[in-house]
C-alpha cells in the first residue's frame, strides 16, 4: 500500500509539474523532468490500480490496469512503426527541451507498464498469486534495480547507458515499488519463500546488470555503439562502469564470504543444540509412562514410544506404518471413509484398545491437533486403564453387595423385633381376656424362636464379617478329621431329621489353607443338608468325599438327597439372603454367601450340581494356599 | 364400614398369626386367605377375590414387588374394572421402599409391622371408600 501511495504521490508531483512548466525548477533540477508526463499520469493510474488491487476491488484494479497497458502499448507500438511521435504531444507541451521528445515514454518504461498492467490483470482476475505475475513483476523489479544500481554506480548521468531504456532513477524507483508487492504478495500460498525469492532477484538484477555492461563493452569494442563517451580522461565508460563493477563484485563477495563463515558457525551451533534437544524430548518421550504416539491425517503412525510397546504388544517398528485402527479401531472412522478428514482432537476420552493377539481393553486417550506447513498431524497420549477399570467394577460390585446387605438386614433385624412387639401385644391382650395358659403357650414360643431367629441372623452376620475381615495363618489341616469334627458337631441340630454320613476322604489327605474359613465353609455345606433333607425321604443320606484333582487341586463334594432346589433357582443360589425353603427353616439366607466368599477368598470356586434326587456342592481349593 | 375378605401374603409363619389373630379381634367375620410368598398369591387372585391384599415386601420365591410388577400387569385392568386395593405391611423403614410400592396406584397404604386395630380400621376406611 505503501509503494502504491509513492507511485501515486511522485506521479502527482511530476504530472503537475509538467503541467505548472515551472521553469525554476527544470533549470535547477533537470533530472526531475526525465520522468515524463505520460510516465507521471501512468504512474498515478498504476498506483491506484494496485491500491484497488489491495484493497481487494477487483473491477477498478483491471480498469486501470488495462488503460496502463494501452498507454504502454501504444508507445511501444509508436517505436515499432517509426509513426513519429504524435502521441508525445498529446496531452501536454513540452515547454522545454530536457529530452528529445518530453512526452514521450522510452520504450523500457513502456514495456515495464506493460507488464506491471499484466501483473495486475492477472491478479485482478483470478484473484490469487500465480507464477505469471511473479515472473513478469520480477522482470519489471529487475529492470528497475539494474537501473538503480547503474545510477547508485554514478555511471549513468546525461548519457544514453543503458541503451535499453530511458529511465529517470524517480521512475525506476517507482518501478521498483509497484513491483515488490506484486512479487511478494501472497506468494507464500505458492509456496515460495520470500527471503529465497528477494536472493533470486538480488542476483539477477546483478547479472542483468553485469550482461549490459558487458553487451555495452562489446559494443564499443567494436565502435558502433552509440555509448562510446570519452571522458575527460579519455577512457571509455564502460571501462569505468566495468571497474565499478569489479569493486562492488568484491565487495559482494567479500561479504558474502564472512557471511557463509558466520553462517556455518551459527548452523553447528544450532544443530549441536537441536540434536541435544531431539535427545532430551526423545528420552523424556520414551521414559514416559503413558504411550505417545503420532499419526498422519490418514491415521498411519509415524511414531511411537516405548511404553507403546508395552501397552500393545507390538515392537515399536512393527508398528509404524501400521493403521491406527489396528490399535485403536475407533479413533477413526472405518477405511474408506477416510477422504473427509475428521477432527479427532479430544482431551482425555475413554475408548477401548486391542493388544496383540486381539485382546481388548480399556484406554484413556487425549489427541492434539499438530498443524504443520503442508500437513495435519496428530498425536495421542495414551493411557492402559484396564486395571483401574477393574478396581473401580471390584468397587462398584462391593458397593453394590454393601447397600444390598444393608437393605436385607434393615428388613431381616426387623422382622423378628416387629413380630415379638406383635406377639407380646396379644399375650396382653389374651391376658386381658382371662386366656388359658394352654393359649398363651404356643405363642411364647413363637416369640421365642422369633427371637433365635435373631440370634442366629446375627450369628451369620457376624460370621460373614470375619469372612471378610479374618486375616489368619495358614496351616495344614488333615481333611478327613475336620470333616468329622463338623458332622459331630453338628448331627444333632435338629434331634426331628436323622440324617446319615458317608465320609469318603483319605485319610493322609492333609491341605495347606486357612483353618478358620475352611471350617466356616464345611459348617455351612454340612448344616445345610442337614436343615434341607427331605422329611418323606426313607432314609436321609449326607456324602462328603474329597480327592485331589490330577491338576493338583482338592474337589471336595458334599452331597445330599434331600429338597434339592427348584429349576430356575440357581442363579440366586449364593447371593445373599436368599432362601428357597423358607418354611422348612429359619435360615438367615447367608449360608452360602458366606461359603462362596470364604472359597473365593482360598483362591477356589464353589458350583452346585443338580442331583436326580438331591443336591451336590463342590468345592475346589488349591492344595496349598498361602497367601 | 365392613371388610369382607383379606388376603395376607406373608412368608412368616409368625406374621401370619400376629395377623389373623389381630383380624379376628377387630372383626370375626373377616374372611381371611393366607398365601406364603408372591407366587402362591397370583394363583389365589385367579380364584378368589378378596376385598384387599395384605402384602409383605420381603420373601422368597417371589417378593412383595415383583408380586406388584405382576399384579399390575395381568390384573389391573382400569377404573371400570376396579381390583383389589393393596396395603403394605412390611418391617422395612426405608422411605425408598416406601416410594417404590405406592408408585402403583392400587396401593393405597403403606404400613409397619406389627399390624394393628387401627391400622385395620384405616383399612376398612380405604376398602369404603372404594366401594362408593
Amino acid at each position: 500500500m505503501a509503494a502504491a501511495r509513492f507511485c501515486v504521490i511522485v506521479g502527482l508531483t511530476i504530472g503537475s509539474l509538467w503541467v505548472l512548466k515551472s521553469g525554476h525548477v527544470a533549470d535547477t533540477l533537470p533530472v526531475l523532468f526525465r520522468m515524463q508526463f505520460n510516465t507521471a499520469v501512468s504512474f498515478v493510474l498504476t498506483g491506484l490500480a494496485v491500491a484497488a488491487l489491495l484493497k481487494g476491488s477487483g473491477r477498478i484494479a483491471t480498469g486501470l490496469a488495462i488503460a496502463v497497458m494501452l498507454i504502454g502499448l501504444a508507445f511501444l507500438l509508436e517505436t515499432l512503426i517509426d509513426a513519429g511521435h504524435p502521441l508525445d504531444t498529446l496531452l501536454v507541451d513540452p515547454f522545454r527541451q530536457t529530452a528529445p521528445y518530453p512526452g514521450h515514454l522510452a520504450s523500457g518504461t513502456a514495456l515495464s507498464f506493460v507488464l506491471i498492467g499484466v501483473c495486475i490483470l492477472v491478479s485482478a482476475m483470478t484473484g490469487r498469486p500465480t507464477l505469471l505475475r511473479i515472473v513478469l513483476a520480477a522482470t519489471v523489479f529487475m529492470a528497475a534495480a539494474a537501473t538503480l544500481i547503474g545510477y547508485g554506480l554514478q555511471l549513468v548521468t546525461e548519457s544514453d547507458w543503458p541503451r535499453y531504456g530511458h529511465m529517470s532513477p524517480h521512475t525506476a524507483l517507482c518501478f521498483a515499488a509497484l513491483a515488490l508487492p506484486l512479487i511478494f504478495l501472497r506468494a507464500d500460498e505458492l509456496d515460495y519463500d520470500a527471503s529465497t525469492i528477494a536472493a533470486m532477484l538480488g542476483a539477477a538484477s546483478y547479472l542483468l546488470l553485469l550482461a549490459l555492461t558487458l553487451l555495452d563493452l562489446q559494443d564499443a569494442f567494436e565502435g558502433s555503439g552509440p555509448t562510446i563517451i570519452i571522458d575527460p580522461d579519455g577512457k571509455p565508460v564502460s571501462q569505468a562502469i566495468l571497474a565499478g563493477l569489479l569493486v562492488v563484485s568484491g565487495i559482494v563477495y567479500a561479504g558474502l564470504i564472512v557471511y557463509a563463515f558466520r553462517n556455518a558457525q551459527r548452523y553447528r551451533a544450532i544443530a549441536l543444540q537441536l540434536r541435544e534437544s531431539q535427545e532430551r524430548m526423545s528420552a523424556i518421550i520414551d521414559t514416559a509412562a503413558d504411550g505417545i504416539v503420532t499419526i498422519d491425517a490418514r491415521g498411519i503412525i509415524l511414531s511411537a514410544n516405548r511404553a507403546m510397546e508395552t501397552i500393545f504388544g507390538y515392537r515399536s517398528d512393527d508398528m509404524l506404518g501400521r493403521d491406527i485402527r489396528t490399535l485403536v479401531p475407533d479413533l477413526l472412522p472405518a477405511v474408506g471413509n477416510d477422504d473427509h478428514l475428521m477432527d479427532i482432537a479430544c482431551t482425555g476420552r475413554e475408548i477401548e484398545g486391542t493388544r496383540r493377539g486381539g485382546m481388548r481393553f480399556p484406554l484413556d486417550l487425549s489427541v492434539a491437533r499438530i498443524e504443520l506447513d503442508h500437513t495435519v498431524l496428530h498425536s495421542g497420549i495414551i493411557r492402559d486403564i484396564s486395571q483401574r477399570k477393574q478396581h473401580e467394577q471390584e468397587i462398584l460390585e462391593i458397593n453394590a453387595e454393601l447397600e444390598e446387605f444393608a437393605w436385607r438386614t434393615s428388613h431381616d433385624l426387623r422382622a423378628p423385633i416387629a413380630s415379638s412387639i406383635g406377639l407380646t401385644a396379644i399375650m396382653r391382650d389374651m391376658i386381658g381376656l382371662k386366656a388359658p395358659a394352654t393359649q398363651l403357650a404356643p405363642v411364647i414360643a413363637r416369640l421365642e424362636r422369633g427371637l433365635q431367629k435373631l440370634d442366629g441372623l446375627i450369628e451369620n452376620i457376624i460370621q460373614l464379617k470375619r469372612s471378610r475381615l479374618l486375616d489368619e495363618p495358614a496351616s495344614c489341616m488333615p481333611l478327613a478329621a475336620t470333616v468329622q469334627e463338623t458332622i459331630e458337631q453338628l448331627r444333632f441340630i435338629d434331634p426331628g431329621r436323622q440324617v446319615s454320613f458317608t465320609v469318603d476322604i483319605s485319610e493322609t489327605l492333609v491341605i495347606r489353607t486357612k483353618p478358620a474359613r475352611l471350617r466356616m465353609i464345611l459348617d455351612n455345606l454340612v448344616s445345610n443338608a442337614i436343615k434341607y433333607a427331605d422329611p418323606d425321604a426313607e432314609t436321609r443320606r449326607v456324602t462328603v468325599d474329597a480327592a485331589i484333582g490330577g491338576d493338583g487341586w482338592l474337589e471336595l463334594r458334599v452331597s445330599d438327597n434331600g429338597l434339592g432346589l427348584a429349576r430356575g433357582d440357581e442363579s440366586g443360589l449364593f447371593q445373599m439372603f436368599k432362601r428357597f425353603h423358607p418354611s422348612r427353616s429359619d435360615g438367615s439366607g447367608l449360608g452360602l454367601y458366606i461359603v462362596k466368599k470364604s472359597v473365593e477368598h482360598l483362591g477356589g470356586t464353589v458350583a452346585y450340581i443338580r442331583l436326580d434326587k438331591g443336591s451336590r456342592f463342590v468345592i475346589r481349593l488349591p492344595q496349598r494356599n498361602d497367601a | 364400614m365392613t371388610i369382607g375378605s383379606l388376603l395376607i401374603i406373608d412368608d412368616d409363619e409368625t406374621d401370619l398369626f400376629i395377623c389373623g389373630y389381630t383380624i379376628q379381634r377387630f372383626d370375626p367375620d373377616i374372611k381371611v386367605v393366607q398365601a406364603l410368598n408372591g407366587r402362591e398369591g397370583l394363583d389365589l387372585l385367579r380364584r378368589e377375590r378378596p376385598d384387599a391384599i395384605i402384602l409383605d415386601i420381603n420373601m422368597p420365591v417371589m417378593n412383595g414387588f415383583e408380586f406388584l410388577e405382576t399384579y399390575a400387569r395381568d390384573f389391573a385392568r382400569g377404573a371400570d374394572d376396579p381390583v383389589p386395593l393393596v396395603v403394605m405391611l412390611t418391617s422395612s423403614h426405608l422411605g425408598a421402599d416406601r416410594e417404590k410400592a405406592l408408585q402403583y396406584d392400587f396401593v393405597k397404604r403403606y404400613f409397619e409391622k406389627p399390624l394393628t386395630q387401627d391400622n385395620l380400621k384405616a383399612l376398612a376406611g380405604i376398602i369404603d371408600t372404594a366401594r362408593h
